[in-house]
């Protein structure tokens, strides 16, 4: 797979790529909006395959629920799988269903061996099903558990180490989720090791006020921060490029804006960040 | 009782075919130029619907009044608004006054 | 601290509780954050359960949301989804039991014709996703219509409609770009609809009564002889055979092998 930026496929932009086939790295689909049988949405995605590599990000498995994960929903997306043969497959790190009923958000977990158990079970039980090795990416939060009795970069370690799968780092969410937890994003970044990480979400958020506090909401609705591009250049400069995502669901611009954005990304990766050249303030380790 | 043709056609192709009509009369060659690719590519792999499972945030969230949640559920507040108005039936259908289902019991 | 189901049941309570309600004193205590008070963190994920499913209602039923106006419709979506939530972790079937849920909705009894609207709009989204099947070329379609014990499949994608409303044609006016300009007079009154997506394009045929039941037997698996009938009983003068034939140019059924 190349290391040029993708970007999320839309609907909206089928011809456009179909007639223009612009150059991109890949294209990356919510395999949930192709599990319907058959008709247009397959018929343009299988035309897409032949000029794209495509990457199968899904948003239903619930891999952090405390239930067992739904049978036809796997079932589902090994079809997809085995129809398309796509290069990334990856789910998030977060639950969405409990006792069938389906809640269609990435919820929070809290941080303790009872969840890696279950989160790690599911990984495994889904890899088992796909016959593949999955990513699972870092959500974006709104909140904390006061119970939780690990950091979210040393839960996501540990559950690679004992699943063997790898990281989608979603650097938005990150920035996201310690803006909103008080905390500091290269902090966070320089405890993922570089090895693990696999491919990489870039997106844009919107701030919200809330009794004169500011919060960060994750609506992938606007252009790519300047504190996100800078965590992109300083983890590029110390893991290497890799496979990374423009996401834009809300709102969704011009494909020339998301080509743009994905431009932007390859240009970033391209050069060195001056920070990384002065110093090692973000080094990510080994 | 309707004949052959009017058994055939369909309401897509013919708003396709209106849209092309108006195209044609009132704007640029490159505009209709992208018009036919539209039908030449909705003819090989069809409209294109939205996907809906995506994964972001919902809008407003946390703003007073702009979050989805920050609804009445008083229902007499809300009455048929769009364009049913326009719309009249042989069996009725414009009225939009509320019913008496809709004033708030109290 | 509770165990990973309890939290979840707990908090599943809440996302799908009615708007307002108090969150459970025992979920404030587990989750924090700081400067933002916990129920305004909580609440954005609750309002992004129901945007995503109001959201997906609108994408569904796009005529309906034109009909009625955002806010009636954000509303009556509330309503439904308090009575119906999701159950399968695609949306892309969430809302099927909207129509009938519009049927019994009072708010809506003022548009009478709103129901209809909204089950062609679930039988397009269906059809539109309908597995592919190759539709039976017509010379085919004329030998199996000649042989009265034959059986004839509607193609994967048909589904039939029937309205007391001129139910596509209102439907047909809220898809369109274009904007209603005055009010609109609708002439005419029963429908009997053809919803079918024989290659790409999902098409919404209007057809007569008769060929109406004659399909309707088809698809409930009678044979030709016995649908033929049912169609004639309807309109005696119609010559229903050519009738299907020209629906068979139209790609309306499929080979029984295609199954």
């Amino acid at each position: 797979m190349s290391a040029a930026a993708g970007i999320g496929l839309k609907p909206a932009h089928y011809r456009a790529l179909l007639t223009d086939r612009p150059p991109l790295g890949f294209l990356e689909i919510h395999t949930e909006n192709y599990m319907g049988a058959g008709g247009s949405p397959h018929r343009y995605l299988a035309a897409l395959a032949e000029s794209y590599p495509l990457s199968f990000h899904g948003v239903g498995m619930s891999l952090g629920g405390a239930g067992p994960l739904n049978r036809s929903h796997l079932a589902r997306w090994r079809e997809l799988v085995d129809r398309y043969d796509p290069t990334l497959v990856s789910e998030h790190v977060a639950w969405s269903s409990h006792d069938g009923y389906a809640l269609h958000d990435l919820l929070p977990i809290p941080y303790t061996e009872e969840s890696l158990r279950a989160l790690c079970e599911h990984i495994e039980q889904m890899q088992d099903v796909l016959g593949r090795r999955i990513l699972i990416e870092n959500p974006s939060r709104y909140l904390e558990f006061s119970y939780s009795d690990t950091a979210e970069p040393e839960f996501l370690v540990e559950a690679t180490a004992r699943t063997g799968c790898g990281l989608l780092l979603d650097l938005n969410n990150v920035f996201v989720s310690t803006c909103n937890q008080g905390e500091d994003a290269t902090r966070y970044l320089a405890r993922i090791p570089s090895h693990l990480v696999e491919e990489i979400h870039l997106a844009g958020h919107s701030i919200n006020t809330v009794d004169g506090e500011e919060i960060r909401i994750d609506d992938h609705g606007s252009p790519v921060c300047d504190p996100v591009w800078q965590l992109y250049r300083d983890t590029v400069s110390r893991i290497g490029r890799r496979p990374t995502l423009i996401e834009w669901d809300t709102d969704v611009p011009e494909i020339e804006v998301l080509l743009g954005e994905a431009e932007r990304a390859n240009e970033a990766a391209a050069v060195p960040s001056r920070d990384s050249i002065q110093g090692n303030r973000y080094a990510l380790a080994p | 009782m309707r004949n052959n043709s009017s058994l055939r056609s369909s309401l897509i192709a013919s708003g396709v075919a209106a849209a092309l009509g108006m195209v044609a009369a009132t704007t640029a060659s490159t505009a209709a130029a992208q018009d036919q690719n539209k039908e030449k590519m909705e003819k090989c792999y069809g409209v294109a619907l939205g996907g809906k499972n995506d994964c972001a945030a919902g809008p407003g969230t946390t703003c007073a009044g702009s979050s989805t949640i920050d609804y009445q559920s008083n229902a007499w507040k809300y009455v048929p608004a769009g364009t049913c108005s326009d719309i009249d039936t042989p069996h009725g259908g414009g009225s939009l006054k509320p019913s008496d289902s809709q004033v708030p019991k109290s | 601290m509770r165990s990973l189901p309890d939290l979840q049941r707990s908090f599943t309570e809440f996302l799908l509780s009615p708007p307002g309600t108090r969150v459970d004193p025992v979920l404030s205590v587990e989750v924090r954050g700081q400067r933002v008070p916990v129920e305004k963190r909580l609440a954005i994920y609750k309002n992004n359960v129901y945007a995503q499913l109001i959201g997906a209602l609108r994408d569904s039923y796009p005529a309906v949301h034109r009909l009625v106006g955002h806010d009636f419709f954000r509303f009556a979506a509330m309503e439904y989804i308090r009575a119906h939530p999701s159950r399968s972790p695609t949306l892309l079937e969430y809302g099927a039991s909207f129509p009938e849920f519009l049927g019994g909705f009072e708010a809506a009894s003022s548009v009478p014709y709103l129901p209809d609207v909204a089950r062609l709009e679930q039988l397009y989204l269906e059809s539109y996703h309908a597995p592919e099947a190759a539709p039976l070329p017509k010379a085919e379609c004329a030998v199996l219509l000649s042989d009265g014990s034959a059986q004839l499949r509607l193609h994967t994608s048909a589904r039939l409609m029937t309205s007391s409303f001129p139910v596509s044609r209102i439907w047909e006016v809220n898809v369109r770009p274009a904007v209603i300009d005055g009010r609109i007079q609708i002439p005419g009154g029963a429908e009997y609809l053809l919803i079918v997506r024989p290659h790409t394009t999902v098409e919404v045929r209007r057809i007569s009564s008769s060929t109406h039941a004659a399909l309707a037997a088809l698809e409930r698996g009678c044979s030709v002889a016995e649908a033929l009938a049912a169609g004639t009983d309807i309109d005696p003068g119609i010559d229903l055979p050519m009738h299907l034939l020209s629906l068979a140019d139209g790609d309306t059924f499929c080979s029984c092998e295609n199954q």
